[in-house]
């Protein structure tokens, strides 16, 4: 089985500067001032979206001077942080937009730790941070149409493979292969759960879609697309579907044949606890529908269980460290290539893949071959 | 102005507007760039400041970003940008 891993280095190559992450927040920025900009779905007022950036920008140097230390509270956050600064710390300049996007989260959680920003205003601020950079990703719909810049010959490319998985949200590959291609981190055209009228979380009493009118134009900011700075909440997101759906199938069976579980159940039903009164009423309704589980939209299964060979393209080792960890722990591949763009990703990269032997191109070579 | 105090106020400048260069580097960069360069990020900076022109709290981020477009667009540092304001381009 062959098997081809893509990251957004493919849409840079063949839709130019335009995918950069400064390009992203630029773009951003200006788009919050235009009078197009869906108010309705981001914020009311863009300046608010704008004012935040610079409050998180602000952050950048209280951070690398060591101020933000007692706020990583998780042994992720501090490493993630760490990274941050070991990153960020040898640049003489910087600015607005060369603060990676997904970085911006990272500046945001710590933030909100310091200044005590809780649910639910801490997460529906990140959702609209996460839906102005969304916007911006998109970019009118142009992100859709890099594949028309793809050279002919790069079909060959991708019909070498079996199977294709991605850590971008556009369809560019899907279109130009007429291939299946495995979205790892969700996909513009793919539905969040919350958006998803047919979903488990959506039967119950407190439906977060009842409150909510989706506006089809903007289809790509309803999408489980995921955007974090960390491997961690990344991988936290993509399993918890699944996780839920494993200990509802436990729950529901043990409700069925344990007394003393179906009595516990019945008196969480009012309980002061929101989440523990959610969990029975979600038993109820699984015991009532077996059928119905939480989607699980990521092909995680899927991808652990890759084997033979696999070819990395366009993928940079940060940020995404649990792809490469998965990657690390699968015994069934035999040979893996990674195409670099730049040749201190080598050693990145050796460090993250440490279990496999690696052949390493550089990415240049590959394109000029389907030129 | 002495060149201490000079160097004092560009460092305040760095802080208001978040940013990481040092006041000679920035100071440094600012000698290297052309004159028309200078008036051009002037003009830029003046007009930033005059949209900004509201309470401190609520200016300070929004300038930030204004301030940080400019710089990325032409290559320079935030700080370099202040620094042509405060030396009106010349």
């Amino acid at each position: 089985m062959k098997t081809l891993l893509f990251g957004n280095g493919i849409n840079i190559e063949f839709g130019g500067a335009d995918n950069l992450s400064k390009s992203i927040i630029l773009r951003a920025i200006k788009g919050a001032k235009e009078a197009d900009f869906p108010v309705d779905i981001i914020v009311d007022d863009p300046s608010l979206i704008v004012s935040l950036l610079g409050h998180l920008f602000l952050q950048v140097r209280e951070i690398l001077n060591g101020g933000y230390d007692s706020y990583a509270y998780t042994t992720d956050l501090k490493g993630c942080l760490d990274d941050f600064k070991r990153r960020y710390s040898i640049r003489k300049s910087l600015n607005v937009a060369t603060i990676g996007f997904e970085d911006y989260y990272l500046l945001y959680d710590l933030m909100c730790y310091k200044y005590k920003i809780k649910n639910p205003e801490k997460y529906h601020i990140r959702e609209a941070l996460k839906c102005f950079f969304l916007y911006s990703i998109f970019n009118n719909g142009r992100v859709n149409q890099i594949y028309k810049s793809y050279p002919a010959k790069l079909a060959d490319f991708f019909n070498a493979f079996d199977e294709l998985y991605t850590t971008n949200y556009d369809v560019n590959v899907e279109t130009f292969s007429r291939k299946k291609v495995n979205y790892l981190h969700g996909a513009f055209h793919i539905k969040a759960d919350v958006y998803d009228p047919d979903s488990m979380r959506n039967k119950m009493s407190d439906s977060p879609i009842k409150d909510c009118i989706i506006d089809e134009k903007y289809y790509y900011l309803y999408s489980n697309a995921l955007t974090t700075y960390s491997g961690y909440s990344k991988m936290f997101s993509i399993k918890q579907h699944g996780d839920a759906n494993s200990a509802m199938d436990k729950m529901a069976k043990a409700y069925q044949e344990n007394e003393t579980i179906k009595e516990a159940v019945n008196v969480w039903e009012k309980d002061a606890n929101e989440i523990v009164r959610k969990m029975a009423e979600g038993i109820k309704l699984k015991l009532g529908d077996s059928n119905l589980e939480f989607k699980e939209t990521y092909p995680i299964k899927e991808f652990t269980a890759i084997s033979d060979e696999l070819s990395i393209v366009g993928l940079s080792p940060n940020n995404d460290t649990h792809i490469f960890n998965m990657i690390n722990d699968n015994g069934l591949l035999k040979s893996i290539v990674y195409y670099f763009y730049d040749s201190e990703e080598i050693d990145a990269v050796s460090q993250l893949l440490n279990s496999h032997k690696l052949d390493f191109v550089n990415v240049t070579e590959l394109w000029n071959r389907y030129r | 102005m002495g060149i201490d105090k000079k160097i004092e106020i560009i460092n305040a400048l760095g802080i208001v507007i978040g940013s990481v260069m040092d006041a000679t580097e920035a100071m440094t960069e600012y000698s290297s760039l052309t004159l028309p360069k200078k008036k051009y990020l002037y003009g830029e900076a003046h007009r930033i400041l005059r949209r900004n022109n509201k309470p401190f709290n609520e200016a300070q981020p929004m300038m930030v970003v204004d301030i940080g477009v400019c710089a990325a667009e032409n290559g320079v540092d935030p700080l370099t940008i202040m620094l042509a304001n405060l030396n009106k381009g010349k």
